[in-house]
């Protein structure tokens, strides 16, 4: 015997549609009064599901889009490093004309770093040939 | 107070809040990504310097991955105090007063927009 669905305050109808448009946006089907998110698996109805089976449809198209991008501890390691080469961009180019290129060689990563005047600083990183250079040039940029 | 500047991490936008980070007694405020499914949070202060660091290194990381070829970041200091950025690789593309939209300008450039 299937149970009954508990019928829906106007409130909780107010907050589901909010939810839905701000979840899905243009792409949220809402014709004949739906509310249903279906650009990808799994789908979302957001006038049927539970709360808490949308809140587990979100975390795995969360997850999902997460591991497409390669995993949540590559993200956030991504954003430290850019961060670190923008930081020590930003202090090198405050005193000098900076000089970047990727002097890779088949199978062999190789970044250099310099500046007018100096000889280029070679590492397997251009992360590494930036705080090098910083290093050689004693430039802290904190 | 500036605006905050877009998730480094997500590229969503970042909720400021009054819930002090840390317990040590500053009461500093933070910046919190609005997605929930993102652990960015950071001091407010610290934020926007975070974000523009962040993408001045993927913008420097994609142009220098996209033209061979020496990639070049200068500043001129003017007459008035203030000062431009250039950034090239072949050829110079633009002057910008901040090094970051000298970078997105080559980046458009380099990798196409």
């Amino acid at each position: 015997m299937s149970e009954e669905p508990m019928p829906m305050s106007d409130d909780e109808i107010t907050l589901r549609e909010l939810l839905a448009y701000a979840y899905a946006g243009a792409s949220l089907y809402a014709d004949d009064g739906e509310l249903q998110d279906s650009r990808r698996a799994p789908f979302i109805d957001f006038l049927r599901d539970s709360p808490d089976d949308i809140a587990a449809k979100m975390r795995k198209r969360g997850k999902a889009a997460l591991d497409a991008a390669g995993g949540e501890r590559k993200i956030l390691s991504d954003s430290a490093r850019r961060a670190e080469i923008g930081r020590i961009v930003e202090s090198l180019v405050a005193q000098q004309e900076l000089i970047l290129e990727d002097d890779s060689l088949p199978a062999k990563p190789r970044f250099c770093a310099t500046v007018v005047g100096k000889a280029g600083v070679y590492e397997p990183t251009l992360l590494d040939a930036l705080r090098s250079l910083a290093a050689e040039l004693e430039v802290s940029g904190e | 107070m500036s605006e905050l500047a877009t998730c480094p991490i997500c590229g969503a936008k970042i909720l400021p809040s009054v819930v002090p980070m840390y317990d040590d007694g500053l009461d500093a405020s933070t910046a919190s990504c609005f997605n929930g499914k993102c652990l960015y949070r950071v001091r407010r202060e610290d934020h926007n310097t975070l974000a523009r660091r962040a993408e001045i290194g993927a913008l420097v990381e994609r142009i220098v991955a996209a033209e061979k070829g020496l990639l070049t970041i200068g500043r001129t200091p003017c007459r008035d105090g203030s000062q431009i950025y250039s950034a090239w690789s072949s050829r110079p593309v633009g002057e910008a007063l901040s090094l970051l939209d000298a970078l997105r300008e080559l980046e458009k450039e380099v990798c196409g927009e």
